[in-house]
């Protein structure tokens, strides 16, 4: 196969956008994965109230908010909570967008038809107003991410249903799905086996994006009181520093930071990843 | 046109009910205990749930209770909150300044969006284009809450060009920051649609033949590019309107403006069940007929639509 994923690669390698992308996006994962390794300081029990606000010091690279906590240790800490949801949720949307997308463009005809009000129906509810009734439905109970991750992951779906639906019906006219069907191939195996594997790159770079959205969905959330209870995270640290905006801008712009280079990563990848594989939608 | 019209009104009634269905079971069959789900964590006395009870009909059979409540939702009997306000009395106050609010934040998108896509269209590749590309980019990265509070502290608290928060003794002018920063996101999105629309009619057959028939390039810039460009933009606007809602709510927020946004933002805050699901069902409702009037509106102006 030196076709297209060989092109692709050879566009993605000289694009520095990517490889930008790519670097934070590896950070973050990191990141989430192993905050231990960036940062020994425990966020939750180092702080103490005469830091208030402090600046920069040995030790505390980005100085003290203020309740007096590491800046910095919080901010690593934060990330792990903004990358699983985008993670799990991303996983959700994805499946459903499959599950619709797909019979609705192989099928056409009546399924799409219906499967299209369905779809309107979705798209008739703006993301953050619908996340933020789940979230206060389940705010009574102990859940953590989980309310957030099912109401963005439910929620989020239906513009990359349409995505779905648009390539696979780029895909099913094409001779080898008909050979596939004279062969005798059930639909199941048509659409997973032969049309999907071909319809992939415009899915896998709108989920990309996706997932830098429920990222920031996720912050906004917080910053309104409705994400994770209890979790270190940028939306809640940007919501105490917004308080005391007065104060100091130290304690905001740093999360804040963070949080716009991460959404930003995801979506110049999903970018380059399009060039790359699509050079017509340019 | 006619049975593009009623097709499109009865899609709009399908997805209406669907819609309103969804945040209603959302609200009511998701948590264990829906009373619970309407006050959050805050214990609820005898009273309140006699009287939560009732104002939902929760003794009722599941889609009884989702027809009352679309009753009152059309008839504009809002029902009470979580302390017992009524909630339409809420909003009657609210209105206004939310109004004040979008429509200064469409004006900016419109004015600045419009304007600044087509003169990095017109040069192309570029100081302004290349430098426009970028910072929308980091715009559309960057959550409205972010934008908003970091706004606030620099052109608010540290430079000091702005009003922090909310002053009604300022009139219109209050609403001059909130308003910039609720358009931002809007605004980067319409910039970067109309410049790639732009530059693509650029290209078109029929400026060749216009240049070719001696047509001043204003002329054709201005007349017949800017006509066949525009529709995209306009019907981008209409659909937004879904984003601006949740802007409003963190920007109103922030910026402490007692508009319906900050209805929802304190709704949150207190937990307040019944005012979250109202607000957020009428948001709704104004949000599809919304895009109900862009897409007749659409059909209108561009015949291949109806017909397609």
């Amino acid at each position: 196969m030196a076709s297209l994923s060989a092109d692709a690669w050879r566009d993605l390698r000289r694009n520095p956008v990517f490889w930008i992308a790519l670097a934070i996006v590896v950070t973050m994962l990191l990141l989430a994965a192993f905050p231990w390794l960036f940062s020994s300081t425990d966020p939750r029990t180092s702080c103490d109230l005469a830091n208030s606000l402090q600046g920069p010091a040995a030790g505390h690279w980005f100085g003290f908010d203020k309740q007096g906590c590491d800046i910095y240790s919080r901010v690593i800490h934060g990330a792990r909570s903004s990358v699983l949801v985008g993670v799990f949720s991303t996983l959700i949307a994805g499946v459903m967008a499959l599950a619709v997308g797909l019979p609705a463009g192989y099928f056409g005809g009546w399924a799409d038809a219906v499967l299209a009000r369905f779809v309107d129906v979705f798209l008739g509810i703006p993301l953050l107003l619908g996340a933020v009734v789940v979230a206060v439905a389940l705010a009574g109970q102990q859940l953590g991410i989980w309310p957030v991750v099912l109401a963005l992951g439910m929620l989020g779906w239906p513009t990359s249903a349409r995505v779905v639906r648009a390539s696979v019906i780029a895909a099913k006219h094409q001779d080898y799905v008909q050979a596939a069907r004279v062969l005798g191939a059930s639909h199941a195996r048509i659409m997973l086996r032969h049309i999907l594997p071909n319809a992939l790159t415009p899915i896998v770079v709108m989920l990309t994006i996706l997932l830098g959205q429920f990222i920031a969905a996720e912050a906004t959330l917080s910053f309104l009181g409705v994400g994770p209870r209890d979790t270190i995270s940028w939306g809640v640290a940007i919501a105490d520093a917004q308080q005391f905006y007065r104060e100091g801008a130290r304690p905001l712009m740093i999360p804040a930071g963070f949080l716009t280079a991460t959404v930003l990563a995801f979506i110049m990848l999903g970018d380059a990843l399009r060039d790359a594989f699509d050079p017509r939608l340019r | 046109m006619s049975a593009y019209l009623l097709r499109r009104l009865l899609q709009g009634v399908l997805t209406f009910f669907g819609a309103t269905l969804l945040i209603f079971a959302m609200m009511f069959s998701i948590a264990k205990d829906p009373l619970q789900a309407l006050a959050g964590e805050k214990p609820l006395t005898e009273s309140q749930r006699v009287q939560l009870t009732a104002q939902y009909h929760l003794d009722k059979p599941f889609l009884t209770q989702y027809g009352y409540y679309i009753r009152g939702l059309v008839t504009g009997d809002l029902g009470k909150s979580i302390n017992g306000r009524p909630i339409g009395a809420m909003l009657r106050e609210a209105w206004p300044r939310t109004i004040q609010l979008s429509l200064l934040a469409v004006g900016i998108v419109i004015l600045f969006g419009i304007s600044g896509g087509v003169y990095a269209a017109l040069r192309r590749g570029r100081v302004f284009d290349q430098t426009s590309l970028a910072l929308t980019l980091v715009v559309i990265g960057t959550p409205v809450f972010v934008i908003g509070s970091v706004f606030q502290s620099v052109f608010g608290a540290q430079l000091g060009w702005f009003r922090p928060s909310y002053a009604a003794e300022l009139g219109l002018a209050t609403f001059i920051l909130p308003a910039i920063v609720l358009a931002l996101l809007s605004l980067a999105t319409g910039l970067r649609l109309t410049r790639n629309s732009v530059a693509e009619n650029l290209r078109a057959d029929y400026v060749r033949t216009a240049m070719s028939k001696g047509l001043s390039r204003p002329r054709i810039v201005g007349v017949h590019v800017l006509r066949n460009s525009l529709i995209p933009v306009v019907t981008f606007i209409g659909a937004d309107l879904g984003a601006l809602m949740g802007g409003a709510i963190v920007t109103e927020g922030i910026f402490n403006i007692p508009g319906v946004g900050h209805l929802l933002f304190q709704g949150i805050q207190l937990e307040d069940g019944p005012r979250v699901v109202t607000v957020v069902s009428l948001l709704i409702l104004i949000y599809l007929v919304t895009n109900l009037v862009v897409d007749l509106l659409y059909a209108l102006l561009d015949p291949r639509i109806r017909h397609g």
